[in-house]
């Protein structure tokens, strides 16, 4: 009798502990990471009767978890690469937003800033299509700028988010530390079972760690896990945890890179994965040559319209000023260098440039320029010989010390710097210098002056008066010849009378950038004065001249046009962004696959917990009946005595 | 669900825009071709509106020329009337007034100005009288300097032309000289004398041929501008036709997808609700 009150106590008890961890399933549906936990029962020992056991009902065995550290794993390799696609898509879309493809964009002011230069060239004197001028020319400046500073934000946000991001990895490092801490003091405690509850939300935390940066997760006899980042550094260790940080490194000054506890800075492949990864590469990948390439564009097009405006003559006849403001190329020395070595720059071809960055260093015999993109480089002893993309050195003070380095990225800081340097209308450069020659009274033949034009107005000012003076064959040199003189110099070109004709022959002065049409049969001795150097009004030669830019090829951009390179660019970022926007899917495809497989290994079913509940309720009601019947035989027991 | 709807989202943000190409990474390419042909759109509207400009300053000129033409003609026929035996003194006299009447109408028509107040025979000396008054009687005091317009992509048309050779009556003589010879003869001699007479019919004549081939060159010029201009509306409409089919909706082939994405949501949803619907609890509660 008593065995029977034993058996349907202990059933009892196990349908009440059976019926409350489904109540604990059921209540942590939506808990994330939380694993189904089973009971598992076990029967008593048996009693012996003679050579028969007689069975003496069941006892309670523990409480298991329905999880796979393989699956886990799984979960959190795919957070990892998902994470990674999904920083750079963040970034990526919101980098296209930026850039316009309609009436705002950069492309569309470098069109309108060339058609305001066609109007000013149809009317060359008019103040308001001068005024429109330098209207259009602020657009522009004003339309890079709003990219370009953008473009700044995001990279500002981006070291924002790497160090969010980076004190997240030390606060689920400490977490999981702890954790190992409690997890430990409980197993050794207790007698095999384990705190599955604990095990679930450290397994969270391994997981959101993940999701920052690849992890190696180390399992430990004593219920501990070690974690391991990039080549086998330890995040955590036991109890402990090691200190992620961040720190610019020493060649720019505004990417970051990641340190472990103070260790030297690892090469930035070493801690690979994870959103960590995807945002440290995105400033070297997308925002530095995009912001770059934008630069150059703007490079080539203030650079090419300065010096074709330099050439011309304002309105008061002066020679015309820079246009734009550019600003100079910013190096950076390395922040460990210990020469006192500072570079300046110059560039020499603005269309050779390349929309990467630049590092000099100095070996002790030796200056190596590499094109940090691809990893071209030139060297030489001599700095102003090192020569690469169109640029060229030179030491501006200071002297170098062997393995110091400097940084530069030629387009990156060009648009910061840019500015319109003309502001009255009258300043536009439209006129070219025009020249009217006057025969000398005492010439027996002719010489007649058809045209000229120069490409350096100031030099030719300063020449003074320019004469021209044939002669038949006494001058050293061609002959026949004319004799070109400017206070300063002079210069003798062959001119043959009988092959002038009606077109003229050209003669070309390059110091000072001259080009002469001159016609007419002079006999020897006979001159003629360029006296009247004049310019008109409505000249709008330069102006013509300054509308070509935009049709011109740049050479180092695939022969495309100023507004092919910007539609060239837009293009790339969208590519970029659609290849970041594909990646993104299959890795958040690859999740939810991994996701659902554990879901239906480790989650909870609604649909099964409520049939265990009926389960555990029959099993409750036949173990009180049990108890019920024993009570009743006992009864009639007792009435019966 | 979640990605059907934005895709729906943008299908119908296609649609109701008409442009298919929403942002780069829809058709990188694409937007490449299509910023690409809308600069080049903007380019030749551009040159249309220099070719306006072109048109504009050459039939000014050429209704300028007309007017200088029959100036000349005038003075022509005062030159034959003037030299003729059976005019007398007073008569003479008469003919040289109106000569020197033609002088200031010569004179203004030389010194034309456009729409903006320039001078449109002055070369690019746009701001200063071309023809003045000097120590030798009218002199050019405009520039040599022609000026030109792009009207087309390498197609550059003259608009401005130096004055100084179109009022020539042959080498480097103005007409003004001649007719004040003219003035002078009939306001002073009794006679007019039959070589002087010849002399100044011919620099009239000379004259009046410049004027013509003048003429001639800006009507070819107009021609040219007018030639040009056909050439870039074919070209934009050609351009036109390019850009809508790289940027724009395809609405048939926009709207039968519409169509699938809404199928395929509303399968979605119904499927959604009727597994949803399936709980034991349904059946046991």
């Amino acid at each position: 009798m008593s065995d029977l009150f034993r058996i349907g106590n202990s059933a009892l008890l196990q349908a009440k502990r059976a019926l409350g961890i489904t109540g604990n399933n059921i209540s942590n549906v939506g808990t994330d990471g939380y694993s189904r936990q089973r009971i598992t029962l076990e029967t008593r020992d048996p009693l012996q009767r003679g050579d028969s056991f007689i069975g003496q009902g069941s006892r309670f065995g523990g409480v298991e978890r329905n999880a796979s550290e393989f699956i886990n794993a799984q979960v959190r390799l795919f957070s990892g690469s998902f994470n990674r696609t999904e920083a750079e898509n963040r970034y990526l879309s919101r980098l296209e937003q930026v850039v316009g493809t309609g009436a705002n964009s950069v492309g569309s002011a470098i069109q309108r800033f060339f058609d305001a230069i066609q109007e000013l060239a149809s009317n060359p004197a008019g103040i308001p299509e001068r005024q429109a001028l330098i209207g259009e020319a602020r657009a522009l400046v004003t339309q890079s700028k709003a990219i370009d500073r953008t473009l700044n934000e995001l990279g500002s946000e981006l070291n924002t988010n790497i160090r969010a991001s980076v004190d997240e990895v030390n606060q689920l490092a400490n977490n999981i530390a702890s954790m190992n801490g409690r997890l430990r003091d409980l197993s050794s405690a207790s007698t095999g079972g384990a705190p599955n509850d604990l095990l679930d939300r450290r397994d969270l935390w391994l997981r959101e760690l993940a999701g920052k940066m690849d992890i190696d997760v180390l399992p430990q006899a004593d219920g501990s896990v070690d974690v391991f980042v990039g080549q086998g550094r330890s995040l955590v260790q036991g109890s402990a945890a090691n200190k992620l940080s961040t720190e610019t490194i020493p060649g720019n000054s505004e990417q970051l890179q990641i340190i472990v506890d103070g260790v030297p800075p690892q090469a930035l492949g070493a801690l690979s994965g994870g959103e960590l990864q995807g945002l440290l590469g995105l400033r070297e990948r997308v925002l530095e040559p995009n912001q770059s390439r934008l630069g150059l564009l703007l490079l080539n097009l203030t650079s090419a319209f300065n010096a074709q405006h330099q050439q011309g003559l304002d309105l008061g006849g002066m020679p015309g000023e820079a246009f734009f403001k550019s600003p100079l190329i910013q190096v950076e020395s390395n922040k460990v260098n210990t020469g006192t070595a500072v570079l300046g720059i110059e560039v020499e071809d603005a269309q050779q440039l390349d929309a990467s960055r630049y590092r000099v260093s100095w070996d002790g015999s030796a200056w190596t320029m590499t094109r940090l993109r691809d990893g071209a480089s030139v060297s030489d002893a001599a700095l102003g010989s090192l020569s690469l993309d169109g640029l060229t050195l030179d030491l501006a003070s200071g002297a170098p010390s062997p393995g110091d380095s400097f940084e530069f990225n030629p387009g990156q800081d060009f648009i910061r710097g840019l500015a319109v340097a003309i502001e009255d209308p009258a300043d536009i450069a439209a006129a070219r210098l025009e020249f009217a020659g006057t025969p000398a009274q005492s010439n027996s033949g002719s010489i007649i002056l058809l045209a000229g034009d120069t490409t350096r107005p100031e030099d030719v000012a300063a020449a003074g008066s320019i004469t021209l003076t044939f002669d038949q064959d006494g001058l050293p040199g061609p002959a026949p010849a004319m004799l070109v003189t400017w206070s300063g110099g002079s210069s003798v070109l062959s001119y043959d009378p009988d092959a002038a004709g009606e077109d003229g022959l050209a003669l070309e002065i390059p110091e000072l950038g001259l080009s002469l049409r001159v016609t007419g049969a002079p006999v020897d001795g006979d001159s003629l004065a360029m006296n009247s150097l004049q310019v008109g009004v409505g000249d709008n030669r330069n102006m013509l001249a300054l509308s070509q830019l935009a049709l011109e090829p740049l050479a180092g951009k695939g022969s495309r046009r100023l507004t092919e390179e910007y539609a060239a660019f837009v293009s790339g970022i969208g590519v970029s962004a659609a290849q970041s926007l594909r990646n993104r899917e299959t890795e958040s495809n690859l999740l939810l696959q991994a996701q659902d497989f554990r879901d239906s290994f480790s989650g909870v079913n609604l649909d099964e917990e409520f049939s265990d509940m009926l389960r555990f309720q029959q099993y409750y009601q036949a173990s009180a009946q049990l108890i019920k019947v024993a009570d009743t035989l006992f009864q009639s027991l007792i009435s019966s005595i | 669900m979640q990605s059907q709807q934005v895709e729906l989202e943008q299908t119908q943000s296609q649609l109701s825009s008409g442009v298919r190409i929403q942002k780069p990474s829809d058709d990188p390419r694409g937007v490449g071709s299509a910023i690409n042909l809308e600069l080049r759109l903007e380019e030749l509207a551009q040159y249309d509106r220099n070719g306006i400009r072109a048109t504009t300053a050459l039939n000014l000129q050429e209704q300028t020329l007309a007017n200088a033409s029959d100036v000349i003609l005038r003075l022509r026929e005062i030159t034959l009337q003037g030299s003729s035996p059976s005019v007398d003194n007073a008569q003479r006299k008469l003919l040289g007034e109106e000569v020197s009447a033609q002088i200031n109408i010569l004179l203004s028509i030389a010194n034309s100005r456009d729409g903006s107040g320039e001078y449109i025979f002055g070369g690019s000396r746009t701001d200063q009288t071309p023809f003045q008054e000097g120590s030798n009687g009218i002199e050019y005091a405009g520039s040599q300097q022609p000026r030109g317009i792009a009207v087309g992509v390498g197609l550059e048309i003259q608009v401005l032309d130096p004055g100084n050779r179109i009022f020539s009556s042959g080498g480097s003589d103005l007409v003004f000289a001649t007719v004040a010879r003219l003035q002078n003869a009939l306001e002073t001699s009794d006679e007019f004398d039959v070589e002087a007479s010849k002399q100044i019919l011919q620099e009239l004549d000379s004259t009046l041929e410049t004027l013509t081939s003048q003429r001639a060159i800006v009507g070819a010029r107009l021609t040219q501008v007018e030639f040009s201009s056909n050439f870039n509306s074919d070209w934009s409409l050609q351009l036109k036709t390019a850009l809508s089919e790289t940027r724009d909706v395809d609405y048939a082939e926009t709207i039968s997808l519409l169509n699938q994405q809404v199928t395929a949501l509303e399968a979605a949803q119904r499927t959604f609700v009727s597994i949803s619907d399936l709980s034991l609890l349904r059946f046991l509660g």
